[in-house]
C-alpha cells in the first residue's frame, strides 16, 4: 500500500467512524462487492497539488449514513446528498494536507454530485473500499491532476 | 445564569445541523441559535443581535472564516465574543492565524464529546 493509499484509508476510516457513526470493514464480502450504487459526490481541490476526491455509497446505506449524521431518520433526498457531500468535504480537507504538505494552503470546492452513478473515472492515485453492515459499501477515490 | 446565544457559521447545512445537535446535547443553557452560511451572513447576525458564542468554518464561499475573524476583531463586541473554529483545515499558516485571533480550534471530523468539551471549556460553563 502506498503512503497516499494509507493516508486515504486512515482518513476515510476515521471520518466514517466519527462523522457517520459507522463501522467500516476493510475486508469485503461478495454481498459488499455486488452492492448497487446509491450516490456519489466529488470535491475538487486546488493548491500545490490539484485534483478531486470522490466518495461513492452503495447498498442502500446513504439514508442510514445521513440519519446517523443528522439524528433524523427522515432526512430527505437533498439532505442525504448534502450529508454525503459533507463526508467528501471532510475526507478531502483532511487528507490533502497529509499528501501535499501542511505548510501550504489548499482551496476546496463545493461538493458536487457525480451525475453518472457507478461510473467514476479510472486510474485514481489512491482508492479505498469498506464494507458497511451486511451488504453496504463505501468507495473513496483520489485523483490528482498532472502538474 | 443567562442562556447562551449561539451563531453557527458553516456553508454546509448538514454540518450546521450536526453542530446544533451536539450543542443541544451538551447540557448548556442555550438561548437563540442562529445560522449563517458564510462570513457576510454571520456579520449581519453579529451586528444585529447579541451573540455569546460563534462557531466558524474556515472554507466558505463569499467570505471565509479567517476574513470573518478579521472583521469580528474590529467590532466593539469582539472582546465579549467567544469563538470556536470548526474546520478540516490542516494548513499550518492558517492554523497559526486562527490561534492569533485567540479562537479555539476543533478539527473535523469531530466527536460530539470533543466539541462539547471545547464548548464547555471556552464558555466556562460546567455541564
Amino acid at each position: 500500500m502506498s503512503a497516499c493509499e494509507r493516508h486515504l484509508t486512515d482518513v476515510a476510516t476515521r471520518t466514517l467512524e466519527t462523522l457517520c457513526f459507522c463501522y467500516p470493514m476493510p475486508l469485503l464480502s461478495n454481498a459488499h462487492r455486488d452492492a448497487h450504487v446509491d450516490a456519489a459526490m466529488s470535491v475538487a481541490f486546488r493548491g500545490p497539488i490539484s485534483g478531486r476526491l470522490v466518495v461513492r455509497v452503495c447498498g442502500g446505506m446513504l439514508g442510514a449514513i445521513a440519519s446517523n449524521m443528522l439524528g433524523d431518520a427522515d432526512a430527505d433526498t437533498r439532505m442525504q446528498r448534502d450529508a454525503l457531500g459533507e463526508v467528501a468535504n471532510v475526507m478531502c480537507g483532511t487528507v490533502i494536507p497529509l499528501i501535499g504538505g501542511s505548510n501550504v494552503a489548499f482551496v476546496l470546492g463545493a461538493p458536487l454530485p457525480v451525475v453518472v452513478l457507478g461510473h467514476v473515472k479510472p486510474h485514481p492515485v489512491a482508492e479505498a473500499s469498506f464494507g458497511l453492515e451486511q451488504s453496504g459499501r463505501v468507495d473513496v477515490f483520489l485523483y490528482l491532476e498532472a502538474a | 445564569m443567562m442562556p447562551l446565544n449561539v451563531l453557527v457559521t458553516d456553508d454546509s447545512a448538514v454540518m450546521r445541523a450536526m453542530i446544533v445537535k451536539t450543542l443541544r446535547m451538551s447540557g448548556l443553557h442555550l438561548g437563540e441559535i442562529a445560522h449563517a452560511s458564510n462570513g457576510v451572513e454571520a456579520l449581519e447576525v453579529l451586528d444585529a443581535v447579541w451573540i455569546d458564542l460563534v462557531l466558524v468554518d474556515i472554507n466558505m464561499p463569499v467570505m471565509d472564516g479567517l476574513e470573518l475573524l478579521t472583521q469580528i476583531a474590529r467590532r466593539p463586541y469582539a472582546g465579549a465574543l467567544r469563538t470556536i473554529v470548526v474546520s478540516t483545515e490542516g494548513s499550518d499558516p492558517r492554523l497559526a492565524a486562527v490561534r492569533a485571533f485567540g479562537a479555539a480550534f476543533v478539527r473535523k471530523p469531530f466527536s460530539p464529546e470533543l466539541l462539547r468539551d471545547v464548548v464547555l471549556r471556552i464558555t466556562g460553563v460546567a455541564a
